[in-house]
C-alpha cells in the first residue's frame, strides 16, 4: 500500500525560512546566527533578526558552518573563509566533472 | 563486527604521545571530513577516525583499550561531563540530538494537550533526496525512502521510512522540500518537528546540470557539421529538432532556450557538438578519406606554425 502523499513546501531562492526555523533546523541559537550574518556568511533579507528570512542556499551554508565549527573548532572569521572556499571547491569539482 | 585497531586507524604507534595522537587525528579529520574530502568512503572513514580518537585522546579510556581491546573501551564508564565539542565516533550522542534536538533548538510547545508543564517540539530531521533529472522536468509524486533516527526501548537507533512526496516541477539541485510535521515526534504532547529534504540529482548518462541549465554532448557526422543539418536531439522532456549551422566545428555550443529545467525562469539546454569520424575500416571508406586528403587543401595544424 502506498503511503499518503505529503504536502510539500518548496524552499528555493526566495527567502522563506524564519530565524526561528533556521535555529531549530541547525540546532543553534539566535546569537550564533547573528554572528554569521554579521560576518557575511549568511545574507538574510528583511530588517532586523525578527524579520530575517533565509533561502535554501543560506540553509545549506548554515548547516555546513555548524558542522565545520563542531568538527574543527573554528572561530567565526575562519568559518566564513572555509565555507566560501568549500563552496568554490564544490563548484570547480562540478565543472571539472562536466567537461 | 570486525575488531578495529584504533592505533592503526590513526596511523600512530602504540606508544604514541597524546600530542602525536591529537596531531594525527586533526590531520586525518581534515582529510576525511565529508564536507571537504572527495574520497568515496570519506563519511565512513571520518566516523572511524572520530571513534578511534574519542578513545585514544582520553588517557583512562586509552589504558582500558590497551588492556582489554575495544570491549574494554566500550565498557568504560565516562565521567559526567566527559566529551568535548567534537563529533563523537559513537553515534549515540548525535542520534540522541537528532531525536530530541539540541538544547538551543529546544522550545516549549504551546500545545493545549500537554499535561505536565513541559512539552517539547520534536526535532527537525534533514535528509538528502536523490532524484532523476527527469523528475525535475515533470514533477509529481515519488516514493522516497529515508533513514531516520528513532528511539526504540529507550535506545536511539535508525529505521527506514517510506514517504510519498510531491516533487515540485522545476525543482533545482540544492533546493529543499519541507514536510511539516514529518520530523521527530514531540515530547509531552509537543508538536512533531519538520522533515527537510535537500534535493540532489543522480548522475545522468547524457546530461549534466548546472543550476537551471542542462548540458549535453551531441555527436555529429563531419558532413553534418560542415554542411549544416537538421538533427534530432534528446532532451529530458523528449526529443526535439535542432538546426546545426554550416561550418560548425567540434566544441561549438548551441543553446536551446528554455529547454533546461522548467524553473521560474526556465533554464536553457546547451548542446556541445562533437564531430565523430566514420571509421576507415573498409576499402570504400578508405577510398573516401584518400580522396579528401588529395583534394582538400587542409592543414589542421596551421595555427601551430607547422
Amino acid at each position: 500500500m502506498k503511503p499518503p502523499v505529503l504536502a510539500a513546501e518548496l524552499i528555493d531562492d526566495r527567502p522563506s525560512v524564519s530565524m526561528r526555523a533556521l535555529c531549530r533546523l541547525c540546532r543553534v541559537d539566535a546569537a550564533w546566527v547573528s554572528e554569521l550574518v554579521e560576518e557575511g556568511v549568511l545574507q538574510p533579507s528583511g530588517e532586523g533578526p525578527l524579520n530575517w528570512r533565509f533561502d535554501a542556499h543560506a540553509l545549506r551554508r548554515a548547516r555546513l558552518a555548524r558542522r565545520l565549527q563542531r568538527d574543527f573548532e573554528l572561530n567565526v572569521t575562519a568559518l566564513a573563509l572555509v565555507v566560501d572556499l568549500i563552496e568554490e571547491v564544490q563548484r570547480l569539482r562540478r565543472v571539472a566533472g562536466r567537461w | 563486527m570486525a575488531k578495529k585497531d584504533y592505533y592503526e586507524i590513526l596511523g600512530v604507534p602504540r606508544d604514541a604521545s597524546q600530542e602525536d595522537i591529537k596531531r594525527a587525528y586533526r590531520r586525518l579529520a581534515r582529510k576525511y571530513h565529508p564536507d571537504v574530502s572527495k574520497e568515496p568512503d570519506a563519511e565512513a572513514r571520518f566516523k572511524e577516525i572520530g571513534e578511534a580518537y574519542e578513545v585514544l585522546k582520553d588517557p583512562e579510556k586509552r589504558a582500558a583499550y590497551d588492556r582489554f581491546g575495544q570491549a574494554g573501551a566500550e565498557d568504560f564508564q565516562a565521567p559526567p561531563g566527559w566529551g568535548g565539542g567534537f563529533r563523537t565516533g559513537a553515534d549515540f550522542s548525535e542520534l540522541f540530538e537528532e531525536i530530541f534536538g539540541g538544547f538551543a533548538g529546544r522550545e516549549r510547545g504551546r500545545t493545549a494537550g500537554a499535561r505536565s508543564g513541559f512539552a517539547w517540539r520534536g526535532a527537525d530531521h534533514y535528509a538528502r533526496l536523490d532524484i532523476d533529472l527527469e523528475d525535475a522536468y515533470r514533477g509529481g509524486n515519488k516514493l522516497v525512502t529515508i533513514r531516520v533516527p528513532v528511539l526504540r526501548d529507550g535506545r536511539p537507533t535508525t529505521e527506514t521510512r517510506t514517504l510519498q512526496v510531491n516533487i515540485p516541477r522545476g525543482i533545482l539541485e540544492g533546493q529543499q522540500i519541507r514536510l511539516a510535521g514529518q520530523g521527530a515526534p514531540g515530547v509531552g504532547g509537543g508538536p512533531p518537528g519538520d522533515l527537510y529534504l535537500e534535493v540532489a540529482f543522480k548522475p545522468h548518462p547524457l546530461y549534466t546540470v548546472q543550476g537551471r541549465d542542462v548540458h549535453l554532448k551531441l555527436p555529429v557526422a563531419p558532413w553534418e557539421a560542415a554542411l549544416g543539418a537538421k538533427v534530432r536531439v534528446p532532451t529530458p522532456d523528449g526529443p526535439v529538432e535542432l538546426t546545426i549551422p554550416p561550418n560548425s566545428a567540434s566544441g561549438r555550443k548551441l543553446r536551446l532556450r528554455g529547454k533546461g529545467i522548467p524553473a521560474r525562469p526556465p533554464g536553457d539546454l546547451y548542446v556541445e557538438l562533437q564531430v565523430v569520424l566514420p571509421p576507415a575500416d573498409d576499402p570504400r571508406a578508405r577510398t573516401f578519406y584518400e580522396r579528401m586528403a588529395r583534394e582538400l587543401n587542409f592543414n589542421p595544424r596551421a595555427a601551430l606554425g607547422v
